[in-house]
């Protein structure tokens, strides 16, 4: 059972869309605990449901939209009812722990930490304001592993 | 005359609608399933080397790109003129039987079940995954771990979930290693008891039905599915059949490679969605239906014991051929059990461990043809390339295609038996995208398109003014 699940999920074939599963690699590369469990895909689908009902803590790591780009942002994630006609494949993490306490009965404390892109247009590469921000995005996702009761908080890293 | 809209059709993969017309009396006169996608990956994938068509083709769907992948990889074989090794040639199959598994899960749990348990005059906004959940956690948990438990062989054999690019040209690109495959063996006793409680639990929702049986796009047609020696169910390779609505044989050993000469396509106006016929009946008494009900239909069994014991229940339905497609989802469940068997069976199979998993060779056919059995029915990618190996051509019949004439024809026949008059209850217009689903369409398949899933319904009085509109 991992203590701390991390999801991160974007499409990496997207530019900054990718950068949570750039993240992901570093983040692989500097944790050896078995207790935390790194996982990466495309979108949030409800088979998630069952892995993040084994987690005591879920960290999801996203790319969002908006303006500027450059910010990194951490929020809490509470699971929300599904909303009529907004589930078919793909979900968010509010309603994927929904998803979770529905089959599980079990709903994890949960975060979510966003990088706001700059491009998501076509291509493999981050942008030069996001990739300047993925050594922060690590520590920052170290940092809600680590902190016993993290809280929410928005990191401005404006070029 | 009025005409009812559904827009978009809901709990399907893609993006279409319904058209109901009535007529001066409030009589359904006509209905039509229009799908309203398109991108055209015929034309995109011109110009590109050959060798990448599986990786390409595979972008066709999210959902079964694992049959994209593997016709178009075949298609590939042909081109090469390769024999590919016959580890190669079980691994692809193991590969194909875990998206049959994760495909018809995901049809049955979580875009079908929220009508077998909440009913399909329930609340709409209840129908869902979370509506069946809430009712039923455990039915909507056994389909998570059923489609999880395919999706994870796909991503063992191939790195991913979704696209894997391991099927190429002349087999496969890595051999299976001992700990993936015994990975893989460790789950198969649970999903195997997923599948047969739930196929019980399925028997027991028959009988809440009835009507629905009675009235879902029943009707007899032609039936088309590979065939094997033996008579055994064949979903990797064979050659193909075409049974009528009596089982008797109307084309045997058809080879693939020529299916021009036996299967037409049609274009209609109001659809991106073309509509095969069989040649020799014309269109559209061409009419034929693939996927899981023609498959069990056509084969004399299984081949693994559990699915046969099931297959002899299901051959009692209708004491012949079973021509309701409601059944369709019976034969998904079916088709589970198989396939969760036919994987064991393989990877029990001395060969396959094997290290030589790919033929290779250069281009020796200026075309090549590649079929299989999708988790939707038959599949046919046909290329044509050039001196240097870039496509000239390609020619894609998607099972969801194949079906088209006989999905609009169920709508036809659920809306003259469900909608009588100008005010549609929804449960009925519900109905009438459930006759739809039975074919578990896959719009984006089908019109090789990338689409949003939405529902549309409208009802057109005798003049074309629409009087009633469903969106969702």
């Amino acid at each position: 059972m991992a203590r701390v699940l991390i999801i991160a999920f974007g499409n990496p074939l997207r530019c900054d869309d990718g950068v949570g599963w750039i993240a992901a690699d570093q983040l692989r590369d500097q944790i050896e605990d078995s207790e935390i469990e790194i996982l990466t895909c495309h979108q949030l689908q409800p088979e998630l449901a069952d892995r993040i009902a084994e987690a005591q803590r879920v960290i999801f790591i996203d790319a969002s939209v908006g303006d500027p780009p450059g910010m990194l942002e951490v929020q809490n994630v509470a699971s929300v009812p599904y909303s009529p006609g907004s589930f078919s494949h793909q979900l968010d993490p509010a309603r994927l722990l929904a998803c979770s306490w529905e089959l599980y009965r079990h709903s994890p404390e949960a975060f979510v930490i966003t990088v706001t892109g700059e491009n998501f247009g076509y291509g493999t590469h981050l942008t030069s304001t996001v990739a300047a921000l993925v050594p922060s995005l690590v520590a920052g996702v170290k940092s809600l592993i680590n902190t016993p009761e993290p809280q929410p908080a928005v990191y401005s890293y404006l070029p | 005359m009025q005409t009812i809209v559904i827009d978009p059709v809901t709990r399907i993969e893609g993006h279409s609608k319904i058209t109901i017309q009535l007529d001066e009396h409030g009589v359904v006169e006509d209905a039509h399933f229009h799908v309203t996608q398109f991108r055209g990956f015929e034309k995109l994938c011109e110009g590109r080397p050959f060798y990448e068509m599986p990786a390409l083709m595979a972008r066709i769907c999210g959902i079964c790109p694992v049959a994209h992948l593997i016709a178009s990889a075949k298609a590939c074989d042909a081109i090469l003129a390769v024999r590919i090794p016959e580890t190669a040639e079980k691994l692809r199959r193991i590969m194909n039987l875990a998206q049959v598994v994760q495909s018809h899960a995901l049809s049955l749990f979580i875009l079908s079940a929220p009508d077998f348990l909440l009913g399909m005059d329930s609340d709409p906004a209840r129908r869902n995954l979370f509506g069946v959940a809430e009712h039923s956690p455990s039915v909507a948990r056994d389909g998570i771990r059923l489609r999880k438990f395919g999706q994870e062989i796909i991503e063992l054999l191939g790195g991913k979930r979704i696209h894997p690019a391991w099927v190429v040209p002349g087999g496969v690109s890595e051999p299976l290693s001992v700990e993936r495959r015994d990975t893989i063996l460790r789950e198969i006793p649970e999903a195997r008891e997923i599948i047969l409680r739930s196929i019980l639990w399925f028997k027991r929702q028959l009988e809440n039905f009835r009507e629905e049986i009675r009235t879902f796009a029943n009707f007899p047609s032609l039936f088309m599915a590979l065939a094997k020696e033996g008579g055994g169910l064949a979903l990797y390779k064979g050659w193909l059949r075409i049974v009528n609505a009596d089982g008797d044989i109307v084309a045997d050993n058809l080879d693939a490679a020529r299916y021009q000469e036996f299967l037409g396509e049609a274009v209609e106006p109001w659809s991106y969605l073309k509509s095969p016929y069989y040649k020799p009946l014309g269109y559209p008494h061409g009419m034929y239906r693939v996927g899981p009900l023609a498959r069990l239909n056509m084969a004399r069994h299984c081949g693994t014991p559990l699915a046969d014991q099931e297959l002899a229940e299901f051959r009692e339905l209708e004491r012949r051929f079973v021509l309701s497609s409601f059944y369709y989802h019976y034969a998904r469940l079916i088709e589970c059990l198989f396939s969760v068997e036919r994987i064991e069976e393989l990877l029990h199979d001395p060969e396959i461990l094997g290290k030589h998993v790919r033929a290779y060779a250069g281009p020796n056919n200026y075309e090549g043809v590649g079929v299989a059995e999708a988790p939707r029915g038959t599949l046919i990618h046909h290329y044509k390339i050039d001196e240097t190996g870039l496509v000239t051509w390609a020619n894609l019949l998607i099972a969801t295609a194949h079906n088209n004439l006989a999905m609009n024809r169920g709508v036809l026949q659920v809306a003259r038996h469900y909608i009588k008059g100008r005010v549609v209850p929804e449960g009925m217009l519900n109905r009438v995208e459930a006759v739809i689903r039975c074919f578990d369409p896959c719009l984006s398949c089908s019109t090789h398109a990338l689409g949003q899933m939405r529902l549309q319904i409208q009802l057109l009085d005798a003049d074309g003014t629409v009087i009633s509109e469903v969106m969702r």
